[in-house]
This record gives structure tokens, C-alpha cells and sequence, in this order.
């Protein structure tokens, strides 16, 4: 697979100055699904460490995918990029059902690229457990997708600010973000921030949720959604809080800041229960197998 | 420099204090821009209250967010690219997540640019509108008010001083409907905001276009939430 992207995932020494035990790494996954007669097939695939991807599952059309890393997280240096076609009528799902941490740094910062098309009336569901923003780390995400009007897309990512049981709340230098969602050619969401708590960037999040999670999904479809947003805050408790908003040409930004882990968990699936259903989708008993995070604690 | 001169060169003031003055009619007064649903879920109820909101949320935003975009709307103005000024309205639509905000933004940008065609005959104002006809651009507030600093030829910072005045003033003037709190107190909170505005100017003015953004979740939420509230004084 001869493209720039197999040229950029290589491993690389350990940064300058730095102090961990191991090489900072370059990988990353490039997946293209395609629809055929037996539903949807994953047609091609490039995998590089530390990312792995688990034997496809094949459910009501969809082709799920499970992405993992042994190295349970990001260290210094590390550069991730998931580079993820679905062409049109494919039904695909991307799922990682365990926390990625970003690990402590003594200097550097973890990256992670995605890009993600979705073709004509395709389907693409990103699901990833929480990342965990630990003591001193610094992340940089920037994440680009293109779909059309005819397509439906539920993406979700959850940003933790530390690891609760060791009592870690906002101790991480920085993070980083810049989302780029293009309808038909036509920027509908942006997004760009850089998130230092030392600098008090946090105060905002953490007047309602002092030390839980952070909840974003974009959900885009065919279909008029203005009906769905009082019913998402009617799932507002005291415990999480949830915000839903159209986007220009149609489909939801969803904001939602938890209390901890177990309220993120029962939120999350509440949310995407109610999206799910409204999405006039078949969606595959397969997504909750997969999703061992939210599904089986 | 001769005082002829100075008075020249001075001509801008008059018309920016008519711009800047609640008289002109943009439609702000009906807009709290997050404020009213923000007081009913932080429980805010003193002016000092609404000073920390200043210097918590409207200051940030303004420093990393709205002053730079608006500097970026003047720079591509002032070098006559469109289509530069399209895509930056694209993507100012596009970070204004909460569409409430979103099209309180939109209302007052088109309210203002209505009399900017009335009040001052500028061919600028004309060939925006005429992209907001053919659907090119949303008529933001910032990239309006960019254009109208641009044909009253107000200089660059005075401009993003009337812009953070604005802004901080339209929340100063919603939490008197708000809190139990006079103009009296508004005005103190107001005055303590305009103390640090010098410094979110200057903070703005270090920022480029691919750092410019701002991360308030908890203020997202609760302006998405302002479009279902049982009741509610102020549109946005």
C-alpha cells in the first residue's frame, strides 16, 4: 500500500530529552469498507503497532471492527493515525472497549490523527472507550471527517482528566484538539482549543463537573432531528449534564459532562439508545458484545 | 502633527459611539447570549457573581475567540478577499456550537449590517450584502462589525475595545432583567471587566488563526439547554 501514510508510520527513536524506557512509535490503522452482496466488508487494511485490530464482526450488514493497543495507551512521542473509508451503502463501526491513557511525559506529547469518510447513504459508528488525560501529559488530536448528506454518522469521544482511583483530577499539562466535520463539502462543526489547566482553562468544565468525565458525539443523519433535543435533556440528572444542539444543515452536537465514571457509562448508553433507535438504522447486537467498557462492568 | 490633523484623523469617534451606543438598534437587547440560563444553573446572584462570570467565561472567549476572529474578518476585508471572508463566516458558523448563539449572532449581525446600508452609502456594505443574498456568507456579528470598523476607518485596537465594550456591556445589561442586582452593581461589574480588557486585547492579538478557539463545555450545555427551558426572558 504504497502512500504517504505508509511512509509516515515508522517507528521513531526516543525524543530528545527524554526519559522513557521506550522508542516513541508511529502507528496507526488504515481501513476502507466496502458494501457488497453479503453486507459489508472491510476491503482493505493497513495496521501498525500499537494499534491492533481484532477478526471483524459480521452482524445485520455491519462490519465491526475492534481497535486495541497492548501498550494500553500513548507515551511521549507516540503518533496515532486512524485513517477510516466507508464507502457508500457500507455500514462500518469502530469500536475500542478499553481506556487509552495518556501516559505521564517528561516532555513531547502524544498526537493522534483520524480521518474519516463516509460515503453515500454509508454508515459509520466511532465508539472508543475513555481517554485518560494522566499527571503531566500533553495530547494533540486532530480529527477531520467528510460526509454526505445521504449518510449517518455517530461519533463519539470521551476525555477523562485523570485517573480516578489514584485521585488524579486536571494534573495533566495539556490537551489539544482540532475537529473538523465537513457535510457535503461544507464545514457544519468546528472545533479547536488548547485546554491547559495550570492556566485556568479548566474552570468551565470544572464548575460542573469537577473531576468526571467529558462527553462529545456528533450525531449526523438524513433524517430532521429538532425533535430529539428535549427529550436528550430530559436525561439531564444531577449527576450529568447534557446539552444537545442542531448543526447547521442538519444532526446534533451533543455535550455531556459527567459526575465519574458509573454516570458517564449510564448516560452514554441512554444517549446512543435514543439515537440509535430515532436513526431508522438496524443496528447490530454485535456493537454491544464488542463494547465491553459500557457493557460489562 | 497639526490640530486640523489630529481632528481628521479623529473623525472615526463620533460614528463609533453611535455603533457602540445600546440606541443603535441590533437587536442585543433581546439577547442574553447564554447569561440567562447560566444564572439559572450556577445559581449566580451578586454583581460580584457576574464579575467572575466575566472573568471566567466572557473574557477567555473574547481573548481566544471572538477578538482574533474578529482581527482575521478585518485583515480579509481590508485586503478585499471574499472569498477569504466567506470561509472564515463558514467557520465562525461552524464553532458557534449552540445554535441559539449561533443565530443570535446572525440576527444582530443583519440587524447592524441593515443600518450600515442605511446610514452610511459604502459599496463594501453592498457587495456584502449581496453575498448574503446568494447565500456565500451567514452575516455573522463579528464579520458585520468588521466591516463596519473597516468603512468608518477605526483603528485597529480601538476597534476590538468597542468589540470586548459590547460584549461585556450586553451581559452587563441582561443581568439587571436577571439578578436581583441594580444598575448600580452592573456597572461595577462592568467597570471591574473593563479594568482586564487591555490585557484579553492583548492576549488576542498574540493569537493566530490556527490556535484561535475556546473549550466551555459546561456553558455549551447550558445554552443548548436554553432553547427547552420552561420559561425564559431573553431569546439567546
Amino acid at each position: 500500500m504504497p502512500n504517504e501514510l505508509l511512509h509516515q508510520l515508522v517507528p521513531t527513536s526516543t525524543p530528545a530529552g527524554s526519559k522513557s524506557l521506550r522508542p516513541a512509535v508511529q502507528g496507526g490503522v488504515r481501513l476502507r469498507y466496502k458494501s457488497d452482496a453479503s453486507g459489508t466488508t472491510l476491503k482493505e487494511q493497513w495496521v501498525r503497532p500499537p494499534l491492533h485490530i481484532a477478526k471483524t464482526y459480521h452482524d445485520k450488514g455491519w462490519a465491526t471492527n475492534l481497535l486495541t493497543s497492548p501498550t494500553a495507551g500513548l507515551l511521549e512521542g507516540d503518533e496515532l493515525e486512524i485513517d477510516c473509508t466507508v464507502n457508500a451503502n457500507a455500514k462500518a463501526a469502530l469500536i475500542s472497549p478499553a481506556a487509552c491513557r495518556i501516559h505521564t511525559m517528561n516532555d513531547g506529547e502524544a498526537t493522534i490523527h483520524q480521518h474519516y469518510r463516509v460515503g453515500e447513504a454509508a454508515v459509520l459508528d466511532v465508539w472508543p472507550a475513555p481517554l485518560i488525560l494522566q499527571k503531566d501529559s500533553r495530547l494533540t488530536q486532530i480529527t477531520k471527517v467528510e460526509i454526505e448528506d445521504s449518510s449517518t454518522l455517530l461519533l463519539t469521544e470521551i476525555v477523562s482528566p485523570g485517573r480516578a482511583t489514584y485521585g488524579e483530577s486536571f494534573e495533566f499539562d495539556s490537551w489539544r484538539s482540532k475537529l473538523r466535520i465537513y457535510r457535503s463539502g461544507t464545514l457544519t462543526a468546528y472545533e479547536n482549543f488548547e485546554l491547559i489547566p495550570a492556566n485556568n482553562d479548566a474552570s468551565d468544565w470544572r464548575s460542573r463537573s469537577p473531576n468526571g468525565p467529558y462527553v462529545s458525539i456528533y450525531f449526523l443523519t438524513p433524517h430532521p432531528t429538532t425533535g430529539l433535543i428535549e427529550s436528550l435533556h430530559e436525561l439531564s440528572t444531577d449527576e450529568v449534564a447534557i446539552g444537545a444542539s442542531p448543526l447547521r444543515g442538519g444532526g446534533l452536537g451533543i455535550k455531556v459532562l459527567a459526575k465519574d465514571g458509573l454516570a458517564l457509562r449510564k448516560s452514554v448508553l441512554q444517549i446512543r439508545e435514543f439515537l440509535t433507535n430515532y436513526s431508522c438504522i438496524d443496528y447490530p447486537h454485535t456493537l454491544k458484545r464488542a463494547q465491553t467498557f459500557f457493557y460489562f462492568r | 502633527m497639526s490640530a486640523d490633523a489630529t481632528a481628521s484623523d479623529e473623525h472615526w469617534v463620533p460614528s463609533l459611539l453611535q455603533v457602540s451606543d445600546p440606541l443603535f438598534p441590533t437587536g442585543g437587547y433581546a439577547h442574553s447570549l447564554g447569561l440567562e440560563q447560566w444564572i439559572a444553573t450556577c445559581g449566580l446572584k451578586t454583581s460580584e457573581d457576574l464579575t467572575q462570570f466575566f472573568m471566567e467565561h466572557a473574557g477567555p472567549a473574547l481573548a481566544r475567540l471572538e477578538l482574533p476572529y474578529l482581527r482575521f474578518a478585518r485583515q480579509t476585508l481590508a485586503k478585499e478577499n471574499l472569498e477569504a471572508l466567506f470561509e472564515l463566516e463558514q467557520e465562525i458558523d461552524a464553532w458557534k456550537w449552540a445554535s441559539e448563539i449561533r443565530e443570535a449572532s446572525i440576527s444582530q449581525g443583519r440587524g447592524r449590517l441593515r443600518l450600515l446600508r442605511k446610514l452610511w452609502n459604502d459599496p463594501r456594505v453592498d457587495t456584502y450584502r449581496n453575498a448574503l443574498a446568494e447565500s456565500h456568507v451567514h452575516g455573522h456579528h463579528l464579520c458585520v462589525t468588521a466591516l463596519q470598523f473597516e468603512l468608518l476607518k477605526v483603528p485597529s485596537k480601538a476597534g476590538l475595545y468597542a468589540y470586548g465594550y459590547q460584549s461585556l456591556a450586553n451581559y452587563a445589561s441582561a443581568s439587571i432583567k436577571l439578578l436581583r442586582i441594580g444598575p448600580e452593581s452592573a456597572q461595577v461589574a462592568l467597570h471591574t471587566g473593563l479594568e482586564v480588557l487591555p490585557s484579553w486585547i492583548d492576549q488576542s492579538l498574540e493569537i493566530e488563526r490556527d490556535r484561535a478557539g475556546w473549550f466551555a463545555p459546561a456553558f455549551d450545555i447550558s445554552c443548548a439547554q436554553h432553547a427547552t427551558a420552561f420559561s425564559r426572558l431573553f431569546i439567546s
